[in-house]
């Protein structure tokens, strides 16, 4: 008789399900991944490889959703955090680490001024678009079709009709669709607060797109035409595209820069930084949260900064996952698939050209995962500096089994 | 949406009455395949029509093949004049008689099948509750009724509501079947803001929701356990285009908000 794989997980499931609505919300729901091809409980993580409750050993490409850089359980990070954690955490005010922590941001994000912080991406992306209304006197928000900044109601995909109103300000354009942004712009002259775009267009089950070379030039002209402002949603991207910030790789400009995710490896932080520009909005804004100023995630961010240098930062997540790309559609192409790996090389999902319907990358994810390959089928995956080139090389070998066995009708 | 007929608006009113109308003559033709009781009535020919002002008509017809209904703007096969019509003066009138309660409706004769679509009406519109209700029907019937009212509530609640654009919008176009178990089966064709029922197709479909058994496709259909649970509990399975089937999740549910919109406010509640 077949064991369950993932018994304890499912049992888990099944308890919180009476207690939790959903049992597991939001993207980590089963029903985000494969169910009963993946575990919806992990019990610990080390480097690049996680543990589930089933005790089950997965080499990871989702990396906390990318907020995993220079790998679970990072001694230094850890340590910093640790440390800080002791000495006191969430006091009544900030630790003086506020100030490094700022001061080595502005410093490293280019052409950022000042900081704030927060402790989820949302927060930061819903603070951003709330400074810009305040500082431009207007309303519209621009953003990109099938583009993700959170989960706050002005921009999550809660599109309850009793929620319509958050929403009423958001218009969308088509992502590298100049013409569309253009016609955006014209038909709210004078109502445009800002554009929110993130780096590189990271669409869940869909392949991703790199920014037309036109783009940023094209939301720069326009923005400042209509006295607008430029937001870039750096919380996926961040720190795995350029080291001083993602819009320097494409060249963009923007006014506010989000980030979050990687900046501490996983101990909760968001930040948000802006310009001059922005300042006095951002001055005069009650931003707080009980939990945003707290020591211990900022003291992980700075041995975060420190480790993703030490380690080799972005060109050696780049070189890795060039590796992982190149292996992965040629073994795709021995097998005769047309797999596609989209977006940048640190930031790499897989797509079959002849399945726009997803039916290939479920059964290609579904036997990475039996095989022990945390490959999300539906999300774009991270590539970190805890992975080795070993790795990659398992990775591939796993993958052109798993091609061969798809062609065979095996998997 | 508020939980009583007395607070619904106009437009949710509308809404509903349309949902009742398309249940309930789905129901109503469905029944006569798994009824033996209905048997005598729907042997021989009649055509029923359920009408509102403004609302499109459903029919519940016997001609040569099984008993057949159509709904939501579907024109019948044959366009003869229905033997007789049901008329609701209002959509509030057609909610509450639909649901049991007391309302308004004239039956308007129009052909020699009258009495015997009359006859028919009543018996098959108890039979599907009654077969949904009673402990001896097997899960496979359950589940095929079930999904019989999902899928027409879904596709009235999907046309017929302005609510559901921005859902609907979000959800990209494309056929989805739905595998209730035990050979049942059905398919929705999604494009644009409209949503149709169409024959399952042997393959091409760009999204399947199969349940694992008619158990669990009745479990999720009732009302008992939500999909999402029961996709975490492997009692259900999403392959192929997942937003399709999230956009008509999104449909489902403001579809079993308007279901459970009651007649009467109880004692104690409507405050």
């Amino acid at each position: 008789m077949a064991v369950d794989r993932f018994a304890r997980s499912k049992a888990v499931f099944e308890r919180a399900a009476r207690v939790i609505p959903g049992g597991i919300y939001g993207t980590k729901s089963p029903g985000f991944l494969i169910p009963g091809k993946f575990p919806y409980y992990l019990e610990s993580a080390s480097g690049a490889r996680l543990v589930d409750a089933d005790g089950n050993t997965f080499l990871d490409y989702l990396c906390g959703f990318g907020s995993q850089i220079v790998g679970y359980g990072n001694p230094a990070v850890e340590k910093a955090g640790s440390e800080r954690s002791a000495r006191g955490d969430l006091l009544n005010q900030p630790s003086p680490l506020m100030a490094d922590l700022a001061e080595r941001l502005v410093s490293r994000i280019r052409g950022m001024a000042w900081t704030v912080f927060a402790k989820n991406g949302t927060d930061a992306t819903t603070l951003a678009v709330s400074l810009a209304r305040v500082a431009t006197g207007k309303r519209v928000v621009i953003a990109a079709e099938g583009a993700y900044h959170g989960a706050a109601n002005w921009c999550s995909s809660n599109l309850f009709p009793e929620l319509s109103q958050d929403r009423e300000d958001l218009v969308h354009f088509r992502y590298n669709d100049l013409e569309g942004l253009e016609a955006l712009f014209r038909r709210h002259r004078g109502r445009v607060a800002c554009v929110i775009l993130t780096p590189h267009h990271h669409p869940a089950f869909r392949p991703q797109v790199l920014p037309d070379p036109e783009l940023y030039p094209a939301v720069r002209r326009l923005c400042e035409a209509e006295d607008a402002l430029f937001v870039m949603d750096d919380i996926r991207d961040g720190f795995r595209l350029h080291p001083e910030g993602s819009h320097v790789r494409f060249g963009a400009e923007p006014d506010m820069v989000c980030v979050a995710k990687a900046l501490a490896n996983g101990w909760p932080l968001a930040a948000l930084l802006g310009t001059e520009r922005v300042r006095h909005a951002a001055d005069s804004f009650f931003i707080t949260g009980t939990y945003w100023m707290s020591g211990a995630p900022m003291a992980a961010a700075l041995a975060c900064l420190d480790e993703m240098d030490r380690m080799g930062g972005v060109d050696r997540m780049e070189t890795l996952g060039t590796s992982l790309r190149e292996g992965l559609e040629a073994a795709g192409r021995e097998a005769g698939f047309e797999a596609r790996v989209s977006g940048p090389a640190a930031i790499p999902y897989l797509t079959f050209d002849e399945d726009p319907n997803l039916y290939l990358n479920q059964r290609f994810c579904g036997a990475m995962a039996d095989r022990g390959f945390f490959l999300h089928p539906h999300h774009n995956w991270f590539v970190s500096l805890a992975h080795t080139e070993a790795d990659i090389e398992s990775t591939v070998e796993a993958a052109r089994e798993v091609f061969a066995e798809m062609k065979a009708g095996r998997a | 949406m508020r939980p009583f007929l007395d607070d619904l608006s106009a437009v949710e009113l509308r809404v509903l009455a349309r949902i009742r109308l398309a249940v309930t003559a789905r129901l109503a033709a469905a029944a006569a395949a798994h009824d033996p009781g209905l048997a005598e009535h729907g042997s021989r020919p009649f055509r029923l029509a359920l009408r509102v002002p403004g609302l499109p008509r459903a029919f519940v017809a016997k001609t040569e093949g099984p008993v057949t209904a159509w709904a939501g703007g579907e024109t019948p096969v044959q366009r003869l004049p229905p033997d007789l019509t049901l008329f609701f003066p209002s959509s509030r009138d057609c909610a509450r008689v639909l649901d049991g309660s007391a309302g308004r409706v004239f039956p308007i004769p129009g052909g020699w099948g009258a009495a015997r679509a009359l006859r028919y009406f009543r018996a098959a519109a108890a039979s599907a509750p009654r077969m949904l209700r009673s402990p001896d029907t097997p899960a496979v019937l359950r589940a095929a009724l079930l999904l019989e009212a999902a899928m027409s509530a879904l596709v009235e609640t999907a046309n017929a509501d302005p609510a559901m654009a921005p859902r609907l919008a979000h959800a990209p176009d494309g056929l989805v079947v739905v595998d209730a178990g035990g050979g049942v089966r059905r398919a929705l064709r999604k494009e644009g803001g409209r949503l149709r029922s169409v024959r399952v197709p042997e393959d091409g479909q760009d999204a399947v929701l199969a349940f694992r058994d008619p158990e669990s496709a009745v479990a999720v259909l009732a009302g008992k356990k939500s999909a999402v649970t029961a996709l975490g509990a492997c009692e259900a399975s999403i392959r192929g285009l997942v937003p399709l089937v999230q956009g008509l999740f999104a449909v489902l549910d403001r579809a079993s908000r308007y279901l459970a919109v009651k007649a009467e406010k109880e004692a104690g509640h409507g405050r």
